[in-house]
This record gives C-alpha cells, sequence and structure tokens, in this order.
C-alpha cells in the first residue's frame, strides 16, 4: 500500500502534469496556476503523512551514531552548495568580442551589440510602438499585456504567436529567460527589472521620451540597435514633415493661440507638466498648456487653479481600454457640472473635446498623430 | 512512577530539540529542491537535478552535460534558485526578528516592524527612487537602491530608540509609543512623496508591497551573513528572553542585565529587519504569525522557539513565493497578499486544536 | 555568619523622600517583619535591597560587600525575590518557572544538569509543587502559583529571602503553609528572611523581629514583643487594639477596636456601673461621644476592667476574687458625686458588687440623671436571692430611666446633656416649676416634660 502511494506521489512529481503550464494563454494560465498550488499543497501533505512514522521510528532509535550521521549529511550538503553557489558566481556574463556596436540609452546607459538583435521584448507599449515602426516588429517575441497597437497583441498572445511577459511593474524574469532575447526594451519605470535582468546578461535599452525630439532621438536609437537605420531615418523625416505641415497651418493662419487643460487623471485632478510629452504635444499643435510652467511631470491640481486660469480648450482623454466617446471618469456633462467650472470660458464656449485616451497615453511613433488630434481640437476651423 | 517519568522526560529535552531542528533543516532542503520545480518555464525534475548535479565538483562527470539546454540552466540558477533561498533567508529573518521582538516587548502584537524598520525602509526607498533614479542605475548598480532601503530602516530604529531613553534605561511602553509615532509620521511623510513621485509610484508601490522578483545572487549573498550571523549571536540570549518574558524585574532578580540584552537583541533583530526588507520589501505576517504559530506546537522555551521559528518562517515564505509566482498568469502576486491568505486559517486551525499542556 | 546592614539608606521619587534614615542589621536565621501602614515606605525598603530602586543615600551591605557593587548574576546567587504577584503569561510548565532559579548558577550556554533538576525537585517538594511540575503556570491556582514562585526563589540557593505581600491572595491554609515553610527555611538553612506584611497576627506568630514603619522612616525595630505594643499601634495606624498573648500558639495577637472617631470633649462626667464585659462597648461609645468617663467597681480581674486601662478611664478597683470593700464603696460615692450621669448596665449582681447597687441608689435619691439598661431582665441577673431586684425596684421608684437596648443610651444621654447645657445657660424662668424626677410610671415611650 505505502509503495503504490509513494508510486504515485513520484509519477506526480516526476511528470509534474499540474505544476506548470503548456501554454501561454493567459485565461488557461490564470486556471492552472490556482490549481497547480493547490496540487502541490496536496503533494505536500501526503508526503509528510507517508514521512510521518518514519520520522516517529527514528525518533525511538535517535541515539548518538544516528545524530553524528545525519549532522555529518548537513555538513556536507553545506559545504557543497556553498561551493557550487561560489563557482556559479558568472553566470550570464556579456558575450566578449569584437564589440562593433555601442548604444547609449536614455539613462546614459553604454550597450555594446556583437550582432544584430534578432529576438526582441518590450516592456512597455510604446518600446513595442517603436519596434514595430522601425519595422522590426518580426522580431518582436514578447510584450506586454497592455499592448495592442499597432496589431491586436492581445488575440496572437491567446493564439500562441507571441509570449506575455506580464504587466507593467512584474514582468517575469522566467519568461523572459525562457524566451531567450537578445534586446530588452524598457522604461524607467522598471528600474529595478533593468538591474536584474543587466546582471543576468541581458542587453537592455532604457527608453524614456518625454517630448518630440525625444522620441525621434528612441527611434534612431531603437534602429541603430536593430541594424534599421535607414527605417528609422525615414520614419523620423516621415514625423518630422507631418509635424511641420501642421505647424505651418497655424502659423499661417495667425489666429491666437488657445490655453488648453488636459485632464490625465482623476480623482485627484492630474494634469501634465513641462517634462511631460503631452506638454510638448500641446505647444506644438499651437496650444498653451496651462500648467506648462509646473516642474512635476504629473502634478496634481486643484479645481480652483484650473477656474482660474480659466483654459479655452478641456481635453478629456477616454479610457485606454474601452475607447469610445467618453472621458474615463464620467460624462462631459458631468465635467461640465463640476463645482465652479461653469465660469470657464471652454464650458461656456463648449470647446470640450474627448480624445482617444490610447492614442495620448505614451509618448512613441504616434506623437505626430497626438499632434494632429491636439491641432483639430485647438482649430477647428482649420483641420 | 509519574515524578519519574518528568525527570526523564526533562532531561531528555535537549536531545529532542536537536532531533527537531535537524528535521526541520532536512525539510527545508525538501522544499527548496521541490520548489525548484514550480514556476513558468516547463523544465522536468530530472532536468532540475541534473543542472544542479552539474554544479558539484564531483557528480559533474556522471551527468550527461547536453541534455539540459542553457536556457533553462540560465532559468533554474540564475531566476529560480536564488529567488528561493532569498525566501528562506528573508523568511527565516523575519520570523527570528519576530520571535525576539514579541519576546522583549512581551507583547504578542510585537513584530519586527514595529519600531519603524519598514517605514524607514520604504520612505527612503521612495526618496531614493524619486531623486536618485537613473543616476543610481549607472553609477552603484545593484547596492544602491539595498543599501538605501537598509540604511532608512536601521536609522529609523536607532531614531525610535534614542529618543525613548531616559537616562540609562528605556522603558517598554515608551519604546512602544515611540515606535508607533515614528510609523505614523514617516508614512505621512512618505504619502506626500508617492503623491509627487509621478510614473514611478506604481515601481515604488510594487516594491514595497514585497516580492522577490528581481533577485539576483548578490541579494543572496549580501544578506545571508546578516540574518545567520543575527540567529546564531540572538540564540547565546534565548535563555534570557525566556526570563525576560516573565517581567523586567523578575529577571533581573534572577542575574539577567535586562537593559544590555534588550540592546542587543534590538539592535540584531533591527538590522536582520534592514537587511530583510532591503531585498524583499515589505513582507507582512511572517513576522508576527510565524513566531506564535511555532510557539502553539513546540511551547514558548526560546531556546527551541528561536531556531524553529526561523525554519519554519523560511519554509513557509518559500512556499508563499512559490505561489506568488505561478498564481495568476505571467504577472506576480504580492507575496505579502499569499503569506496573509495562506496563514490565517492556518493559525486559526492551530489556535483550536491546542492542547492544554506542553510536553517538557 | 552572614550578615545584612542597611546603613543610612535615603530613597526619594523626584524631590520626595520616600524612605529616609534607614538603619538595621539583619542575622542569619532572622525572619524579620515589615510592617507598616499603606504609603510608609515598606515596599520601597524592599526595593532598595533588591536593587530594584537605587537609594539617593546610604549603602546595603550583604556579607562585607555592597550590594551595588556586584554583578546582577552574583546578587542572584546571594539574594532571591518574590513578588506580591507572578502575572506569567506564557505558559512555560512550573518546572521551567522553577529551574530558572537556577539560572544565576548556570553558564550562559549551559543546559541543566542533573545536579540543577535534583535542587529543582527538592525545592519544589519543600513547597509542596511537584506534583506540578508538567503543568503550564498560567493554568495554576494563585496560592499554587505563589508556591512555585517560592519554589523558584529556592532553587537560587540564596542567603537572603525577601517577600513582599506574599500572602495577599491566598486562603487561609495557604497563608499559614507559606508562612510555616518560610519559617522552617530560615531557621534551618540559616537564611536572612525579610518579609513584608500586613497581617500583624502572622507576623507576631512566626517573625522574629519587626520593623515598624511610618512615614518613610522606622518607627520601631526589635523583637516582636518590644515593637508590637498597643502604644505603637496607636501610633503608627491610629488603631486601638488590645495586644495579648495567646497561651495557645504562644505568641502575641493583636485585637483591633473599632475606630475612634475624633469628638469634642463635652466636659461631662459620667460614671459607669458595669461589669463582666457589658460596659466596654458602652464605655468606648461614651468616650467616644466626648463625655469624661469613669467607672467602678470593678474587679480587677474583670474584662471591663482591661478596657478601662485601655481607655484610660479612671477606675475603682478591687482586688481579685474579693467583695468591694468599704474603702472601694466610699472611693466610688465621690466618684458618683463629680459625675453628672450614671449608666448602670446588664451587669449580673452578686453579693460581691451588690454594693454597687446601693451607692447608685443613694446618688438617683440625690437627684443625679441615671440611666438603667434593662436589656436582660434583672431576675435572671439577680444572684442575691432578690436582693438586687429589690434595689432596681426602688432605683425606678427614684426616678433613675431605664432602657431596653444599650444602642439607645448616646442619643438619650447626649440629649440630657443638652439640656443641662441649656439649663445652665439661661436663667431661671420665673415661676417654673424645676425639674423633678416624676414618680415611677415614666418609660421611655412617654415623652418627658420640662
Amino acid at each position: 500500500m505505502i509503495n503504490k502511494a509513494i508510486l504515485l506521489v513520484n509519477d506526480c512529481i516526476l511528470k509534474r502534469k499540474w505544476l506548470y503550464r503548456y501554454n501561454n494563454s493567459s485565461n488557461v494560465n490564470q486556471l492552472f496556476g490556482v490549481w497547480s498550488s493547490v496540487g502541490f499543497c496536496v503533494k505536500v501533505y501526503i508526503f509528510g503523512w507517508i514521512i510521518h512514522p518514519v520520522i516517529r521510528g527514528l525518533k525511538e532509535k535517535m541515539n548518538k551514531k544516528v545524530t553524528i550521521s545525519i549532522v555529518a549529511v548537513l555538513i556536507i550538503v553545506v559545504i557543497v552548495s556553498g561551493a557550487f553557489i561560489y563557482t556559479n558566481n558568472n553566470a550570464g556574463s556579456n558575450k566578449t568580442g569584437s564589440q562593433n556596436l555601442s548604444v547609449i540609452d536614455d539613462e546614459g546607459y553604454t550597450t555594446n551589440f556583437t550582432s544584430v538583435p534578432q529576438r526582441i521584448i518590450s516592456l512597455a507599449p510604446s518600446n513595442t510602438q517603436i519596434a514595430f515602426a522601425v519595422g522590426v516588429g518580426n522580431r518582436v517575441v514578447g510584450v506586454t499585456d497592455y499592448d495592442h497597437y499597432p496589431y491586436n497583441f492581445t488575440a496572437w498572445i491567446a493564439a500562441g504567436n507571441l509570449t506575455s511577459v506580464g504587466g507593467f511593474s512584474t514582468p517575469n524574469k522566467e519568461t523572459i529567460a525562457s524566451l531567450n532575447p537578445d534586446l530588452i526594451l524598457a522604461t524607467p519605470i522598471n528600474d529595478p527589472d533593468v538591474i536584474t535582468l543587466r546582471s543576468l546578461g541581458y542587453k537592455v535599452l532604457v527608453l524614456n521620451p518625454n517630448d518630440v525630439n525625444g522620441v525621434f532621438t528612441d527611434i534612431n536609437l531603437v534602429g541603430k540597435a536593430t541594424g534599421a537605420t535607414q527605417n528609422a531615418t525615414d520614419l523620423v523625416n516621415s514625423l518630422t514633415s507631418q509635424i511641420n505641415a501642421i505647424q505651418a497651418k497655424i502659423s499661417a493662419a495667425n489666429l491666437p493661440k488657445p490655453t488648453v487643460y488636459y485632464e490625465v487623471w482623476t480623482p485627484p485632478l492630474m494634469s501634465a507638466g513641462t517634462t511631460s510629452f503631452i506638454n510638448d504635444v500641446i505647444s506644438k499643435a499651437g496650444g498653451i498648456n496651462i500648467f506648462e510652467n509646473e516642474t512635476q511631470q504629473y502634478p496634481t491640481v486643484s479645481s480652483e487653479t484650473i477656474v482660474q486660469k480659466n483654459p479655452d480648450v478641456i481635453l478629456l482623454p477616454t479610457d485606454m481600454a474601452n475607447p469610445g466617446d467618453t472621458p474615463f471618469y464620467g460624462s462631459v456633462n458631468d465635467v461640465k457640472a463640476r463645482p465652479g467650472w461653469s465660469s470657464i470660458s471652454a464650458v461656456q464656449n463648449n470647446r470640450i473635446i474627448v480624445v482617444d485616451g490610447d492614442l495620448f497615453a505614451e509618448a512613441g511613433p504616434r506623437i505626430a498623430d497626438q499632434i494632429a488630434a491636439a491641432a483639430k481640437a485647438f482649430y477647428p476651423s482649420l483641420f | 512512577m509519574m515524578t519519574d517519568k518528568v525527570k526523564e522526560k526533562y532531561s531528555k529535552r535537549s536531545k529532542r530539540w536537536k532531533l527537531i531542528v535537524l528535521l526541520l533543516i532536512v525539510t527545508l532542503v525538501a522544499v527548496v529542491i521541490l520548489c525548484l520545480n514550480i514556476g513558468f518555464a516547463p523544465i522536468s525534475f530530472y532536468d532540475i537535478l541534473a543542472i544542479l548535479g552539474k554544479q558539484i565538483p564531483f557528480l559533474n562527470h556522471y551527468i550527461g552535460s547536453s541534455s539540459v539546454s542553457s536556457i533553462n540552466e540560465a532559468i533554474i540558477l540564475q531566476i529560480r534558485l536564488p529567488r528561493i533561498l532569498a525566501g528562506a533567508i528573508v523568511g527565516a529573518g523575519l520570523a527570528a526578528a519576530g520571535v525576539m521582538y514579541q519576546g522583549v516587548f512581551r507583547n504578542p502584537m510585537a513584530d519586527s516592524y514595529l519600531l519603524g524598520a519598514s517605514a524607514g525602509a520604504s520612505f527612503a526607498y521612495t526618496l531614493a527612487v524619486i531623486y536618485a533614479g537613473s543616476l543610481a542605475l549607472n553609477f552603484f548598480g545593484l547596492g544602491f537602491f539595498q543599501i538605501v532601503a537598509f540604511l532608512g530602516a536601521v536609522l529609523t530604529v536607532f531614531l525610535v530608540y534614542f529618543m525613548s531613553r531616559v537616562g540609562n534605561k528605556v522603558p517598554i511602553t515608551t519604546l512602544l509609543l515611540s515606535g508607533i509615532v515614528v510609523n505614523i509620521f514617516i508614512l505621512a511623510l512618505q504619502t506626500v512623496f508617492e503623491l509627487r513621485s509621478g510614473k514611478a509610484l506604481i515601481g515604488i508601490v510594487a516594491w514595497i508591497a514585497g516580492g522577490f522578483s528581481n533577485i539576483t545572487w548578490t541579494n543572496v549573498y549580501v544578506v545571508f551573513p546578516f540574518v545567520l550571523i543575527g540567529i546564531v549571536i540572538a540564540y547565546f540570549f534565548t535563555k534570557d528572553l525566556n526570563m525576560l518574558s516573565m517581567g523586567d524585574d523578575t529577571a533581573q532578580h534572577l542575574g539577567v542585565n535586562t537593559e544590555r540584552v534588550r540592546q542587543i537583541l534590538l539592535l540584531i533583530s533591527s538590522l536582520i529587519t534592514g537587511a530583510v526588507v532591503s531585498i524583499s520589501g515589505v513582507i507582512g505576517f511572517v513576522g508576527l504569525i510565524i513566531p506564535h504559530m511555532t510557539r502553539l506546537v513546540i511551547g514558548p522555551d526560546h531556546r527551541i522557539l528561536l531556531p524553529t521559528s526561523a525554519i519554519v518562517g523560511a519554509i513557509f515564505l518559500i512556499l508563499c513565493d512559490s505561489v506568488a509566482r505561478v498564481a495568476t498568469g505571467a504577472s506576480e502576486l504580492p507575496v505579502g497578499v499569499i503569506t496573509a491568505l495562506a496563514g490565517t486559517p492556518f493559525f486559526i486551525y492551530l489556535l483550536r486544536k491546542r492542547k492544554t499542556s506542553y510536553s517538557l | 555568619m552572614v550578615l545584612l546592614s542597611v546603613n543610612g539608606v535615603e530613597c526619594r521619587y523626584g524631590s520626595v523622600k520616600i524612605l529616609e534614615e534607614v538603619n538595621f542589621t539583619v542575622n542569619e536565621g532572622d525572619f524579620v517583619g515589615i510592617i507598616g501602614p499603606n504609603g510608609s515606605g515598606k515596599t520601597t525598603l524592599l526595593k532598595s535591597i533588591s536593587r530594584t530602586l537605587k537609594p539617593y543615600k546610604g549603602t546595603i551591605i550583604l556579607d562585607k560587600s555592597d550590594i551595588y557593587s556586584l554583578k546582577s548574576v552574583d546578587l542572584a546567587k546571594q539574594m532571591a525575590i518574590v513578588p506580591q504577584e507572578s502575572n506569567i503569561g506564557f505558559s512555560f510548565s512550573a518546572l521551567d518557572i522553577v529551574m530558572m532559579g537556577r539560572n544565576p548558577h548556570m553558564k550562559r550556554f549551559q543546559m541543566e544538569s542533573d545536579t540543577d533538576l535534583t535542587i529543582v525537585r527538592k525545592a519544589m517538594n519543600r513547597t509542596n509543587t511537584w506534583h506540578l511540575a508538567d503543568r503550564p503556570i498560567n493554568e495554576l491556582s494563585g496560592g499554587e502559583k505563589q508556591r512555585v514562585v517560592i519554589a523558584r526563589a529556592l532553587a537560587q540557593e540564596p542567603k537572603v529571602l525577601l517577600l513582599d505581600e506574599p500572602l495577599t491572595h491566598l486562603d487561609m491554609i495557604n497563608q499559614l503553609e507559606i508562612m510555616d515553610l518560610v519559617k522552617e527555611l530560615c531557621v534551618k538553612e540559616r537564611l536572612i528572611v525579610l518579609e513584608v506584611i500586613h497581617d500583624l497576627n502572622l507576623a507576631a506568630r512566626y517573625c522574629s523581629s519587626i520593623l515598624l514603619l511610618k512615614d518613610a522612616k522606622i518607627f520601631a525595630a526589635g523583637p516582636v514583643e518590644n515593637v508590637l505594643t498597643s502604644d505603637n499601634i496607636k501610633a503608627v495606624f491610629n488603631v486601638d487594639a488590645i495586644v495579648k498573648k495567646s497561651l495557645v500558639t504562644n505568641s502575641l495577637f493583636v485585637i483591633p477596636l473599632t475606630l475612634q472617631k475624633p469628638s469634642m470633649p463635652r466636659n461631662c462626667a459620667i460614671h459607669l456601673i458595669a461589669g463582666a464585659g457589658t460596659g466596654t462597648v458602652v464605655m468606648k461609645a461614651l468616650v467616644d461621644e466626648g463625655y469624661e468617663v469613669t467607672a467602678g467597681v470593678l474587679n480587677m480581674l474583670d474584662t471591663d476592667y482591661e478596657t478601662t486601662e485601655l481607655l484610660k478611664i479612671p477606675t475603682v478597683s478591687e482586688a481579685p476574687f474579693s467583695p468591694i470593700t468599704e474603702q472601694s464603696k466610699k472611693k466610688l460615692s465621690e466618684m458618683i458625686k463629680k459625675s453628672a450621669i450614671i449608666v448602670v448596665t446588664s451587669v449580673p449582681f452578686g453579693y460581691g458588687n451588690l454594693s454597687n447597687l446601693e451607692t447608685a441608689l443613694e446618688a438617683v435619691k440625690r437627684g443625679t440623671r441615671t440611666y438603667v439598661i434593662d436589656e436582660v431582665p434583672i431576675e435572671s441577673r439577680d444572684f442575691t436571692a432578690g436582693k438586687a431586684t429589690a434595689l432596681m425596684a426602688e432605683l425606678k421608684k427614684a426616678g433613675a430611666i431605664f432602657i431596653k437596648h444599650p444602642s439607645e443610651l448616646p442619643t438619650l444621654v447626649n440629649a440630657t446633656h443638652a439640656k443641662m447645657e441649656l439649663l445652665k445657660r439661661q436663667p431661671e424662668i420665673p415661676g417654673h416649676i424645676k425639674d423633678k424626677p416624676k414618680p415611677i410610671t415614666q418609660t421611655i415611650d412617654q415623652k418627658e416634660t420640662i
């Protein structure tokens, strides 16, 4: 009987049918995750139940010899593990060799490439967009759960053609490792993970575009790193001309510049300051961000300040996951009804415009589209 | 005859204790190996054994080295193993520190965050992320944030301790109150800075919530001596802890230098807590409940309670982290959630099953 | 010869002196009881000896070394303390608790040896707690817990044993057992024992010497008989008490009387004719009311005579076993003449004290206001073949007022006194008939008329 039980347990442990998932679909993942933990607990209890009489038997016979031998075994184990840990110090070292390419990322870190990266993982939607925009989308093997532009990545992941590495703040290192990437594109949010990944030997570029120039720099950076410099340059030129065209039209019309309030989030009310890309978008689209002098990137603001600054235009983004017509925190009427807001020029002149939250979510190759959308909101007569 | 049975039980006690500790260590090793099986990447048990075996100098030659892919090897050795070991070290450290705090304060609700270690570490980390973010990445690499968090934890505890000093003595209630006040104060500052942190907020909150997703071998090397040496030194004072739990006066009358012992124990446990929080964030429940759980089974004698709590804490945290790793797809649950969910029912079960008398 | 000497110790709390000028020496084998009212510094004294509270001034020498110069451990090897209450939250077994007493003798890393276990077992056997060895301490009763703590103190093998009100939560049998045990240890092992204790009788019975504290100073110190006197008790506790020696236990015991109410002296003399214990309560009550009480004639062995000695009441006394002599009778008459009121209690009358009644009758006939407490009918306490009864009847005829219950006496007496005062101050109203005792039929139910 006991033999059978031991065999059964062995079987479970070795085959480990319940301990890992076979496919990458997230729904199935969750289920397996829960079951695997339960299964594991059950196995542990069975193990304990089997071992228990052994322990009791040992207890009775416990004498000096047995103690000494167990202690000796443990000491050997400790020494051996110590040695093994020590010799493992330099796993994942950088491949040395001819360094033909040196790239400095937005945080000033220099990464050396000895070959053109063929397996790219992106840890943020903006990076995914840049990768696809410079034409290396076919080399992307891993994205986050929040990526859905320019393709429906969620469907790709579900179909098993792409792997998700997790959410914004907790990319799964094992997934990353099992994808064996040779380039990882990260943002400053992932800083702690970047440290770890680099220490594991992966090449990580941290991109942090805060304005149009930053986007261009990053496009060129990615292009350089992936050997797609021509595509990158072309893209930058194309975007530049798009933006220039918009700006030319605006300056030609010589209309007064509207003051603009962009609501990043509520509650609490949060807008965009000098160092955010939204500020740059607004200014390049011919508007004046009422919080353009705020040093914080995304400052919390008060209703009073907004009313006092009396913006001409209010931009409200929609929910990023469910684009529609309403801002993600209520209806336009709700916004108009806020206490004191009836005196704002934008409210009185009905210049409250709902913009696509997903479009405005991050700074990336779509920045030209962002500027276009903003310009349309500011100068409806021109666009 | 009853008296003889009692006498026999008592004199064999130290042997029984050694056996218990030994068995727990064996269980710990087994749990470590078992949990190497858990994770996103499917790696078979044989492969795992092979990978481990390759590292042992003598067994090297008996294992076919080509059968294991280097990716899997990297995953096991660079990602899973350090993470599991870190879980063990952190669990042991938190549980041991919890035992010490509960003994020193004679309060069952004490854990090692009482004097502000967690608040200090979180706050220091927040400040470091906001003001030294990318700088740190480049110049100090791995160690910077850990060092900052560690210093934050330890300095806060020192601050609380010296705030409560009256002449040569530090009355316990004053210490407790100072701890509470400082905790609240720092938390308030923390909130202010969190609101100013912008995009970094997610990262900060995630770190504070606790987790092992970014453990590297360096983390393990650095923290292991703190915890091990701390527990060993604390073991010297377990008899004193026994007597301290009777009351300061009684302990003094039995020859214990209460002030000195308290200082030493608080110092050690704060260092352990600081070290541990610096790599894993603030993981709750372990330091508070594991000592109680162990005490329910094994009794209040600190000479056995300290080592067993440490090992039980290690095992517990490894298991919880393993669940946290795989529970929801590619992203992870915070380990603190799992510790609370898993530990509470088990603790309630123990409470209800409690025996009225302990074996000697 | 081990000595504990306390020299010039003064303890302060801030700037308030809670103990001062304490000097005494204790030898081995001495069982010292520390007694005194609340707040007199008893526990402070113990705390200063046990090093819980450092004295502001003074030294405490144990066996030629200053205890404050010793290390904690060294002191713990010589001195053990049994605190008043032990609130032990953790469920150590009783054996573990007692084993902790061995701590001062063990090195840091030593586990308990067989010797330690033997000593612990001996200590627990002596305190009758070995059968509790396995039980968790927080499940034991107060008495058992206290005995375990004493066992722990014994396990320290101390030379000095300090106990702080160890009997407070114990029932009578436990109290006696513990006192017996401590006394036995003190004598057999030649320990120095200092015990703070509230129960004066137990202190008197077991201690060899007493330290009586008052107002943070030592009021009296020395052997029990010297310190435990009713004078001292009155001075320190402000309680009237009788201190007697019990022939059964061969030790002193203390009988506290009722509390003295402070009262205004009334300048009115009352004479009390009593005996056989009937007069004690009345005496006390009248003294409390502020009257100048005199008594007699009382036989020297009479209980009431003891009371007069205690209350310092001038009394005419008679030698034991003799009837009242003419001399005494004369003294009594003179005394009565000075009294404004006479009270006669329900004392049994025999030929020995019958003359008291005769003297009373004379006084009544003279006009002295007289009250007779008639609680027990005269017939049942007449041992003079009817003579006493007859005298009583005459007393009644002469105008003495008979009361059924002694408790009514003070009120009546006060009323009488008030009237007298009034009459003294007011001049006579012309034409008013002077107060004359009315004949016989007056009873307590009818109102008195002026």
